[in-house]
């Protein structure tokens, strides 16, 4: 029996977030929470002790980056631990080096499959 | 710069100079003999003027002393015999004086004769009447007188004297005649001479204002030329300074002026250098820069760093060109100021990434909304509907891909791509691509069929990129093939080079096509639908990423139609860890990080690789993943590790035969015979002499070389080849080959030491190998021959063994190359 997931997904595009809710919806035992920017994301997290498993966030966001909000994870107690896998729609291979060496525990680039996208995060946090 | 009409000619001017000089010196003796004609002419006159005066003035005499004759004849007074007796007495003399003036003058003589006749009868007659007058008186005289006697004399002496007068005149009239003729013909030769002056004169003049033109045409022409190139220089835009062979600025145009914002006269006389850094280094400015006679070695300069007066760096194209004059070679600097192509190239970087993060923003949402909607995610589409969306959503993936390999595109020829460079089997590259491609190709009733030939083909690469390549022609081949046909995938080698061949059966690449196949966009009409359809980049990539490895690809026509794209990529040898055989040799330096560069300093000028490692674990490791030519232990460094180090590593199969280079700043601390079992080929002290360090290496590099036999493998089991390869590994070097003529081919070229040949072979038999080396000159090249086939053969004359498959073990095999080794060293001494 596999344990429900809990998921955080952060992006500025509300189209993509409903995408990425219906694609990680296949999964039945898939919690997913969204946050349409990182300081809703920061605000999410922890909120009445909800902690995800692992946290998907969109990397161009205007105010608050996700690199930016991977640095305000870390500083966090609570939240330092959360696996963070960054959301990219840049095809740069060294960008995806330098999110990889800044913590991320991965990247999905933009554009995904949406059907395989809950396999995908699963594996990811299976890491 | 040439003038205008060529170098004045010499000989020309000479000759014409010699000939004015002649006809001047002839002109000149002309002259010389006219004027003592002239000087004869006034000499003849004169004497015969001095002769009719001499002629009249005997005439005169005479008539004077008949005067005083007639005198004394009417007075009786002696006083008037004065005259007459002066006559008397000079009349003599007077005659000689004639005499003499006449004596070159033809028919005078006799003149002469009369003239003394009359004159000696005319004084007797004048005596008598004397005479007759003293004694006789006056009358007596008188009638003596009267008797015309003295009267005749004296005519026929006036007319004798006259007579003689008149033959001078006509004799000087003569004279005077043919001179008078030679003077107009001496008029005629002065006029001559005169004009002969002129006329030279004359070409001297031209002469000179002909040299003055074309001196003066030069002069203009280099004026004008002068002028031009000063203007080109002043008003270009492109910034240029020229430099004198000591590397001192000697001009500078507005537009380096402006560009490095110092005025001209700040920077004449100093330094290049203070500008940009264009000849780094020490020695002569020439030599720094890499000139050599005219030519200089790196003309072009690309992206430096030009300082201005400000202190700020502009980037700066730099182009050199050599100029020679007269006190040696100047270089004409030009720069290009790229600053502005830069920023170009930066907002073109920004631009991508940003269409590149805009496009695929919203194709997320459409290509996750179609995928969504075929997965049936909303609800179960009406067939109709999901043929709909899976055309929608294939179409937004294409343009997915178009993104994608216009961003490679450009990564790629800008060089910004990186790549992940590790040996690896091409085959396997292959096998992956053409696993890709089934899906698609079995759509189609394609097959992909792989060679038969499954050796390795080690490459160094990056695998993805590879895979891309491959995948992009197989996935153009499966495009462009009528279904049903066969796509064949050719890996092997060339050469130095691993070869790939992609073949189709498609009706090959319109010739109008082929020369722009390998760029953008070049996509031949008709492909079929858009699942299938490529983004035409495909090629261009292709092509970037094997000229990023070194290989090139290309278009083949297919025998048969169809075509065949190939390409290639230098084979990598994966026991010296170079690109084929003849890389780089590479050093193992045992050393601290300080020691290791005092040692890399040694040989930095040749093509030797050094890896440093600091501790047995690391030495080991290395030579688990390499081969070197040499080990360079700094003793010191190693202290009491040495010996059980060299031990450790003498242990390795591979590094059973390395040849040591111990550095220590004392004496050996060795016994000799460990010297001798640790097989140190050279010890050097410290401080380290870089010559003694690069000699100790380069008899390492020989005698490593020499060491490590060559061993050609000839087997079409590849399992059992790379097997071998392994056992033998750090003993030999292979070669392998998987039939006779690949064997043949790499035979012609290479000496092997020992060949391992199988006879039964996929193209004939292992004895036609044999043949080739039988017939070879030299000493015989040992044969082990390991087959599946019995011995009992009738074999060649230098087989040294025959190991059959089915009953000699690998380890048998070894021995056997092993002791073929051995006995070869002792034969030579090694």
């Amino acid at each position: 029996m596999t344990e429900r997931l809990k998921i955080l997904y952060v992006d500025d595009e509300p189209d993509i977030r409903i995408i990425v809710e219906m694609a990680l919806g296949l999964d039945e035992a898939m919690d997913v929470k969204l946050a349409e920017s990182g300081y809703e994301g920061l605000e999410l997290l922890g909120r009445d002790g909800w902690i995800p498993d692992i946290a998907l966030i969109d990397m161009m966001m205007p105010g608050m980056s996700g690199m930016d909000m991977l640095g305000a994870m870390r500083a966090r107690e609570d939240v330092r631990a959360v696996p963070v896998v960054f959301v990219t729609a840049s095809a740069r291979q060294d960008d995806m080096n330098r999110y990889v060496d800044a913590g991320a525990i991965g990247v999905i680039s933009k554009p995904f499959d949406p059907m395989s996208l809950a396999r995908t995060v699963r594996e990811y946090s299976e890491r | 710069m040439m003038m205008a009409g060529g170098t004045p000619n010499l000989w020309r001017n000479l000759l014409v100079a010699a000939l004015i000089s002649i006809a001047l010196v002839s002109t000149a003796l002309w002259f010389g003999t006219e004027y003592r004609r002239t000087a004869d002419t006034t000499a003849a006159v004169n004497l015969s003027f001095r002769q009719r005066l001499a002629i009249e003035s005997v005439f005169s005499e005479m008539k004077d002393g008949e005067t005083g004759q007639r005198g004394y004849v009417i007075t009786g007074n002696p006083d008037f015999l004065q005259p007459y007796n002066k006559a008397l007495r000079e009349m003599d003399g007077t005659l000689a004086n004639l005499s003499q003036l006449l004596k070159n003058e033809p028919g005078t003589a006799r003149d002469l004769q009369i003239l003394r006749q009359l004159i000696d009868q005319k004084f007797v007659e004048m005596k008598r009447v004397i005479d007759v007058r003293q004694r006789q008186g006056l009358n007596a005289a008188a009638s003596v007188v009267m008797d015309g006697r003295g009267k005749q004399l004296m005519d026929a002496l006036r007319t004798h004297v006259s007579k003689m007068v008149m033959a001078r005149n006509a004799a000087l009239a003569q004279d005077l005649e043919s001179e008078s003729n030679r003077t107009v013909h001496t008029l005629e030769i002065i006029w001559g001479g005169v004009a002969l002056a002129s006329l030279a004169a004359f070409i001297i003049a031209y002469m000179l204002w002909a040299s003055r033109r074309d001196s003066y045409t030069a002069q203009r022409q280099a004026m004008d030329h002068l002028t031009r190139q000063t203007a080109i220089f002043k008003n270009t835009p492109s910034p240029v300074i020229l430099i004198n062979p000591s590397g001192s600025m000697e001009i500078l145009n507005p537009a380096a002026e402006h560009l490095f914002g110092y005025p001209s006269t700040d920077l004449l006389r100093r330094d290049i250098s203070i500008i940009a850094n264009i000849a780094p280094g020490e020695g002569a400015f020439l030599d720094r820069l890499g000139v050599t006679g005219d030519h200089i070695a790196e003309p072009s300069r690309p992206n430096v760093g030009a300082r201005r007066s400000d202190g700020s760096v502009v980037p700066v194209d730099i182009t050199l060109g050599v100029m020679p004059l007269e006190d040696g070679i100047h270089i004409v600097t030009s720069f290009s100021d790229i600053s502005e192509r830069e920023k170009i190239e930066r907002m073109k970087d920004q631009f991508l990434s940003t269409v590149s993060h805009e496009l695929r923003t919203p194709l997320t949402s459409i290509v996750g909304s179609l995928g969504l909607l075929r997965g049936g995610v909303a609800e179960e589409l009406a067939p109709g509907a999901q043929r709909l969306v899976v055309i929608a959503e294939s179409n937004a993936n294409r343009l997915i891909r178009i993104v994608n390999d216009l961003l490679d595109v450009e990564k790629l020829q800008s060089g910004q791509m990186t790549f992940d460079f590790q040996p690896l089997d091409l085959r396997t590259i292959v096998e992956k691509a053409a696993d890709a491609m089934r899906g698609l190709s079995a759509t189609r009733n394609i097959r992909i069929e792989i060679g038969d030939n499954d050796a390795p083909v080690i490459v160094r690469g990056d695998g993805d990129r590879l895979i891309q390549v491959v995948t992009n022609l197989v996935s153009n081949a499966v495009k462009f093939s009528p279904e049903g046909s066969t796509v064949s995938v050719l890996c092997g080698t060339q050469g130095s080079h691993a070869n790939i061949r992609v073949a189709d059966q498609g009706p090959g690449i319109e010739p109008g096509l082929r020369e722009r196949l390998f760029t953008r966009f070049a996509q031949g009409l008709g492909s079929s639908t858009s699942a299938t359809q490529g983004t035409g980049l495909g090629l261009a990539i292709s092509r970037e990423i094997v000229r990023n490895h070194g290989g090139d690809i290309w278009l083949e026509d297919a025998a048969g139609g169809g075509s065949v794209f190939a390409f290639n990529i230098p084979l990598w040898n994966v026991l010296t860890g170079q690109e084929d055989l003849n890389g780089a040799p590479r050093l193992l330096v045992y050393a601290d990080a300080v020691g290791a560069e005092t040692i890399s300093a040694g040989f930095a000028e040749r093509a030797i690789r050094a890896d440093a490692v600091s501790s047995p674990e690391a030495a080991l490791a290395a030579i688990e993943g390499r081969s070197y030519v040499a080990m360079v232990l700094d003793f010191q460094f190693a202290a009491d590790d040495a010996l059980p180090l060299l031990g450790v590593i003498r242990s390795h199969p591979r590094a059973r035969n390395l040849p040591v280079i111990a550095i220590s700043s004392e004496d050996p601390p060795l016994e000799a015979a460990q010297t001798a079992s640790l097989d140190i080929i050279d010890w050097i002290e410290k401080p380290i002499q870089s010559a003694r360090l690069s000699d100790a290496i380069e008899s390492a590099i020989k005698r490593t070389s020499g060491h490590i036999p060559l061993v050609l493998h000839v087997d079409d089991d590849s399992d059992l080849l790379e097997i071998t390869a392994k056992a033998l590994s750090g003993l030999a070097r292979i070669a392998q080959a998987t039939d006779v003529a690949s064997a043949r081919a790499f035979l012609a070229e290479h000496r092997v030491d020992i060949a391992i040949i199988d006879l039964a072979l996929p193209d004939g038999s292992g004895h036609d190998i044999l043949a080739d080396l039988n017939a070879r000159q030299g000493p015989a090249t040992p044969v082990i021959i390991y087959s599946a086939q019995d011995g009992g053969l009738a074999l060649a004359r230098d087989v040294e063994a025959v190991l059959t498959k089915s009953k000699r073990s690998l380890p048998n095999l070894v021995e056997t190359v092993l002791s073929i080794v051995e006995r070869r060293k002792g034969e030579e001494g090694l």
